[in-house]
C-alpha cells in the first residue's frame, strides 16, 4: 500500500465501520471484522444503553423514526435514532447535507411529530434556532414577537423587551415587521429572544456563523459563557466551534446515528463521509 | 394560551379594527345592493333585516372555513414553540372570527337601529346560541378540511368549488317558509340552514314562521368538531414544517 492511497483507505474503512455499527447497533463484532490500519484509531465500543428514567432531568431520544411522503415515494429520513443528553451536556450533530440533522432537531424541539419513537424533554428546551427564522411571526414587529414569546413562555414582558432590545441592538427596527428584516437581523432577534427566555437546553441549527463579527462574539459569549450549565444540541459544520465547546458528537448517515465521546475522532470520520 | 394567540391576531395589522370593518363593509354593501335589486320588502320580510341576518351568518361561515383551513399554513412558524400546537392556531383563528364577525354584526345592527331601519331584536339569547352553534359546526368543518388538506393536495384545489356549492345550502338566500314542503325537508338536512333560521327567528320574532332544530344543529356541531379533532391529530404527524 502506498502512502498516497492511505487516506482514501482510511476513509472507506471508517465509513464502512460506521455503517456496520449502525446496522448491528451495539454488537462490537464490527470493529473486529476489519484489520486496523497503521494509524487508524479504533472505534470505541458502542455505549451500553443507559437505564432510561422517564421524568429524569435529561433529554432522551429513543428509537426515533421519521419518514416523509414525497413525490418519489416514502423517504425515511431518520431510522431509529437513540441518544441521551444530560443537563449541561453539549452535543454536536454532524452529517452531510440532507442527512437528517435539521429534521432531528425539529423532532427534538417538537416542531414536527415523529413517525414513531419517543422524545422525552426533561429539560426546558428552546425552539430550534435555524436559518428559516422559525418561531417568529413575520407580519408582526420585533417588539410584538417579543411580547408574544414572553407570554407563551411565561416571562415578565417588560424585562424581556428590555433584554431583547439590549442584546439584539436592532434599535428602531425592533418596531418594524420581521418580514422586512435581513437574515442577519432576524437571527439577532431570534438569538436575543431565546437568550431572554434562558432555556436549559438549546437547539441550534447551523446559525452560529450568522451576523457580523461583533454579534457572533456576543452570541458565543452568551451561549457558552454565561449559561455554561445549559445543554445544547449544535448542528454545525464549523470544526473549530465544535472542538471548542462540544463534549460529544453524533454522526448521522443515511438515517442512522452513532454517538462518539471523542469529538475529534467524530469530526475526522465525518470529514471522510 | 389561546388568548395569547388571540392578542397576536389583534395586533397583526395596526388597524385591527379592519377585522371588524371588513365584514361591516361587506354586510353593508350587500344590504344596499339587495335593497336596490329586490325592493325594500320581500315576501313580507324587510329586506334590510333579511340581508343583515343572512350576510352576517354567511360571512361567519365563509370566514371560519376559509381562514380556519388556511391557519395551518400561515402559522407554521409558530409551531416552533413547544406549547403551540396545530390545534391552537386553528382554534384561535376560529374564535377570532367568531368574535370579530359578531362585533361587525352588532355594529351594523346598532347603526341601522339608530336610524330606525330595523326593530329591536326579539330574542337576543336565541341569536347568540345560533351564532355559537354555527361557530361550533363551521369550526368542526374547518378542522376536518384543514386536516384533509394537509393529507392530500387535491383536496386543497377542491375547497373553492366546494365552498361555492355550499353557499345555497347555508340558507342565506331564502327563508324556509317560502319553500315548498319537499324542498324544505331536503334543506333541513343541512345544519347551516338550521343555524340561519334560528338566527333569523331570534332577530325577527314570531311574526314569521321558522324551521329549525337546535339539538339537531348541536349534534352536528359536536360530531363535526370531534371528527375534526381526530383528523387534526392524525394530520399533525404528517405535517412538514419548512
Amino acid at each position: 500500500m502506498t502512502i498516497l492511497a492511505k487516506p482514501t483507505a482510511i476513509a472507506k474503512a471508517a465509513s464502512r465501520a460506521l455503517e456496520q455499527t449502525a446496522l448491528t447497533r451495539g454488537s462490537s463484532a464490527a470493529s473486529h471484522r476489519f484489520k486496523p490500519l497503521d494509524d487508524e484509531r479504533t472505534l470505541p465500543p458502542a455505549e451500553p444503553v443507559p437505564a432510561r428514567v422517564a421524568g429524569g432531568r435529561a433529554v432522551i431520544v429513543d428509537n426515533l423514526i421519521k419518514s416523509y411522503d414525497g413525490e418519489a415515494g416514502r423517504v425515511r429520513v431518520l431510522d431509529g435514532i437513540s441518544f441521551d443528553i444530560g443537563p449541561g451536556e453539549k452535543i454536536a450533530v454532524l452529517g452531510k447535507n440532507g442527512a437528517g440533522k435539521s429534521t432531528l432537531v425539529k423532532l427534538i424541539g417538537g416542531v414536527e411529530q415523529p413517525t414513531s419513537g419517543l422524545v422525552h424533554r426533561g429539560l426546558s428546551m428552546s425552539w430550534p434556532l435555524s436559518f428559516g427564522g422559525g418561531g417568529m411571526v413575520n407580519t408582526m414587529s420585533g417588539l410584538d414577537n417579543t411580547r408574544f414569546i414572553a407570554r407563551i413562555y411565561n416571562r415578565p414582558i417588560e424585562e424581556t423587551i428590555d433584554f431583547v432590545a439590549d442584546f439584539a441592538e436592532l434599535g428602531k427596527y425592533l418596531r418594524y415587521p420581521v418580514k422586512t428584516y435581513s437574515s442577519g437581523m432576524r437571527m439577532r432577534l431570534a438569538f436575543a429572544l431565546s437568550m431572554a427566555i434562558d432555556f436549559e437546553c438549546y437547539l441550534i441549527d447551523e446559525v452560529l456563523g450568522v451576523g457580523d463579527q461583533r454579534f457572533q462574539k456576543k452570541c458565543r459569549e452568551a451561549l457558552f459563557g454565561k449559561i455554561d450549565n445549559s445543554a445544547m444540541i449544535l448542528v454545525s459544520h464549523h470544526r473549530q466551534t465544535i472542538l471548542e465547546y462540544c463534549t460529544k458528537a453524533l454522526v448521522l448517515k443515511r438515517g442512522r446515528s452513532r454517538l462518539f465521546d471523542d469529538v475529534e475522532f467524530a469530526l475526522d470520520l465525518y470529514s471522510t463521509l | 394560551m389561546i388568548r395569547d394567540i388571540m392578542s397576536r391576531y389583534g395586533r397583526e395589522n395596526i388597524g385591527f379594527l379592519w377585522l371588524i370593518g371588513e365584514p361591516v363593509l361587506l354586510i353593508g354593501g350587500i344590504i344596499v345592493l339587495w335593497s336596490i335589486m329586490k325592493g325594500a320588502v320581500t315576501h313580507g320580510v324587510s329586506m334590510i333585516s333579511f340581508a343583515l341576518t343572512s350576510y352576517s351568518m354567511l360571512t361567519l361561515w365563509r370566514h371560519i372555513v376559509g381562514r380556519g383551513t388556511n391557519a395551518l399554513k400561515l402559522n407554521t412558524g409558530l409551531l416552533f414553540h413547544q406549547n403551540v400546537r396545530v390545534l391552537d392556531t386553528i382554534l384561535a383563528q376560529i374564535l377570532t372570527e367568531f368574535i370579530s364577525t359578531f362585533l361587525s354584526f352588532l355594529f351594523c345592527y346598532l347603526l341601522l337601529y339608530l336610524f330606525g331601519f330595523v326593530d329591536f331584536v326579539d330574542d337576543p339569547l336565541l341569536m347568540v346560541i345560533a351564532w355559537a352553534l354555527m361557530t361550533l359546526f363551521a369550526g368542526g368543518f374547518a378542522l376536518c378540511l384543514g386536516a384533509l388538506i394537509e393529507v392530500s393536495k387535491p383536496v386543497e384545489r377542491m375547497i373553492q368549488p366546494l365552498m361555492y356549492f355550499t353557499l345555497p345550502l347555508t340558507g342565506s338566500f331564502y327563508m324556509l317558509d317560502w319553500m315548498p314542503q319537499r324542498v324544505r325537508d331536503f334543506l333541513l338536512l343541512f345544519p347551516m340552514v338550521h343555524a340561519q333560521e334560528m338566527f333569523r327567528a331570534g332577530f325577527m320574532g314570531p311574526r314569521f314562521s321558522f324551521y329549525y332544530d337546535g339539538w339537531y344543529l348541536f349534534a352536528w356541531g359536536i360530531i363535526a368538531f370531534s371528527l375534526g379533532l381526530t383528523f387534526i391529530k392524525r394530520a399533525e404527524r404528517n405535517l412538514h414544517v419548512a
